[in-house]
C-alpha cells in the first residue's frame, strides 16, 4: 500500500505503520515515546462550546478591569489591551506588540479558528481555506500566554496590596475561565478528521 | 549495519503542517509541495544548526542589555530610581517578599539561562555526532520548550505595573529599555526551540554507530 498508511515520528523520524487503534487509544513512538496519532472520540461539540465560552470570556476580560488600584481617591485600572495601550503610549512599541501578539492574538486566532473550521463542519459544509486556517492555529499555539500574564497579574498584586488598595475585578475571573477554556480546546480539538478531508491534489 | 526505517532513509517526508506522508520526488531538482495542504516539503529543518546557533548567539548578545538595563523606573515625589531585573529580585527579597523574589528569579534568570545552555548542549552534541542516550536529550528538549514561554513573565509583569501605577499619591512606574531586550530574548529562544530538529538528534546518533 502507499505511504498514506504510515507515518514518521515527528521527533525522530522513524516510520511506523498505522494500526487501528481502539477508542481513546493512544499510539507513540516505539523509539523516542513521542505521540503519533490517537483515536480521538469526536468531541467537536465540545471544542466547539469551549470556543464560544472562550470568545465571551475573552471580552469579559478585556471590558472589564483585571485589577483595580485606589490610592487616595484615584483609581486606575488595567485590563490586557490597555496594558498594550499604556506600553504604545510610553514609547515602547515593541514591547507592547509582543504583549499584544502573545495576549490577544494568538489566542484569539486559537478560539476563533476552532470556530471557523468547526462551525461549518457541524452544518455540513466545508470551509474556505482549511488548510490555511489550520497551519495558523497550529503556529498561534506555542504563542498563546495568556496564563503567564495572569501570574504576572497575581505578582503585581501580592506586590502592590502592601502598598494600596487593590481590588481584583471582573476581569481577572474572566481570565482564569480563559485560561481553563483554551486550555479544553487544546485537549479536546482534534485536527486530523478535519485534515484528512481535504483531498490531495495530484499535480 | 542495519538502517533504521526513518522517512528519509526511506525517501519519504512527513509534510510537518498536515502530517501526510509524501514521497520525495527524484531527482531532487525543485521544491516539492504537499499534495494536501501545499506547504513546501523539507526532509529536516533547512539549516537548522546553523539557524538555531544563530539565534542562541543572539538570545546570549540580548540577555546582558537585558540584564545591565534597567526594566523599570519607578518616579516617586520627584525622585526617579531605575530598577534592573536583578535589582528587582534583590528589592524583593529585602522588602522579605521571598516567593515573589524566587518566582521572579527563576521566571527571568533560571529558565532563560537554562535554556539557553541547554540549546548549547544538544546542538553540540547533534554536531559532534553523539550517541549519548538519544531518547533523554530528546525529553530534555520537550522540557525546556515547556518552561520556555514562563519567561516572559517580567515583560507581563511591567506591562501590568506600567498600567496600573500611573501617577496618584503612589508612584508612577514607566517601562525602561530593557524591557525591549527582555522581551526579544524570549523571543529569539522560542524561536530557537522551533528551528532545532530534534530528528537530528537521532539522525546522528544512529550514524555513529556506523
Amino acid at each position: 500500500m502507499g505511504p498514506a498508511n504510515y507515518v514518521a515520528c515527528r521527533e525522530c523520524d522513524l516510520l511506523h505503520r498505522c494500526t487501528s487503534l481502539p477508542e481513546g487509544g493512544v499510539a507513540h513512538c516505539c523509539r523516542c515515546g513521542a505521540v503519533l496519532y490517537a483515536h480521538r472520540r469526536d468531541r467537536t461539540n465540545q471544542t466547539i462550546a469551549w470556543a464560544l465560552t472562550g470568545v465571551i470570556l475573552f471580552i469579559i476580560a478585556n471590558t472589564f478591569p483585571v485589577l483595580s488600584i485606589d490610592v487616595q481617591g484615584t483609581s486606575k485600572q488595567v485590563t490586557l489591551i490597555s496594558s498594550v495601550g499604556e506600553l504604545y503610549a510610553q514609547r515602547r512599541p515593541v514591547v507592547a506588540g509582543v504583549v499584544l501578539f502573545t495576549g490577544v492574538i494568538a489566542p484569539l486566532t486559537m478560539l476563533l479558528g476552532a470556530l471557523y473550521v468547526l462551525l461549518p463542519v457541524r452544518f455540513g459544509r466545508p470551509p474556505l481555506h482549511l488548510s490555511q486556517v489550520l497551519r495558523l492555529m497550529q503556529a498561534a499555539r506555542p504563542w498563546n500566554m495568556i496564563s503567564i500574564f495572569l501570574l504576572a497579574v497575581l505578582v503585581s498584586l501580592t506586590k502592590l496590596a502592601s502598598m494600596a488598595d487593590v481590588v481584583l475585578g471582573t476581569g481577572l475571573w474572566a481570565m482564569a475561565g480563559l485560561i481553563v477554556a483554551l486550555a479544553a480546546i487544546d485537549a479536546t480539538f482534534d485536527p486530523e478528521p478535519l485534515w484528512a478531508r481535504i483531498e490531495p491534489v495530484s499535480t | 549495519m542495519s538502517v533504521p526505517p526513518t522517512a528519509m532513509h526511506l525517501g519519504l517526508v512527513e509534510c510537518r503542517h498536515c502530517g501526510l506522508l509524501s514521497r520525495l520526488p527524484r531527482p531532487a531538482a525543485r521544491r516539492a509541495h504537499c499534495a494536501r495542504c501545499g506547504s513546501v516539503l523539507l526532509g529536516r529543518i533547512p539549516r537548522s544548526v546553523a539557524r538555531t546557533w544563530g539565534l542562541v548567539i543572539a538570545a546570549f548578545l540580548l540577555y546582558v542589555p537585558a540584564n545591565v538595563l534597567p526594566i523599570l523606573r519607578t518616579t516617586q515625589l520627584g525622585q526617579t530610581d531605575s530598577n534592573t531585573i536583578l535589582g528587582g529580585v534583590a528589592y524583593f527579597i529585602d522588602s522579605g517578599d521571598l516567593l515573589l523574589a524566587a518566582v521572579i528569579f527563576i521566571a527571568s534568570i533560571v529558565v532563560p539561562v537554562t535554556k539557553l545552555l541547554v540549546l548549547c548542549y544538544l546542538l553540540v552534541s547533534v554536531q559532534r555526532r553523539s550517541a549519548w542516550r538519544p531518547k533523554d536529550r530528546t525529553r530534555l528538549f520537550r522540557m525546556i520548550e515547556l518552561i520556555g514561554p514562563w519567561s516572559m513573565l517580567d515583560v507581563f509583569v511591567v506591562a501590568v505595573m506600567v498600567a496600573l501605577v500611573q501617577a496618584g499619591a503612589l508612584a508612577t512606574i514607566q517601562a525602561a529599555p530593557a524591557a525591549l531586550f527582555f522581551a526579544a530574548v524570549v523571543m529569539l529562544t522560542m524561536v530557537a526551540a522551533m528551528t532545532f530538529d530534534t530528528r537530528l538528534i537521532w539522525d546522528r546518533a544512529e550514524s555513529g554507530h556506523g
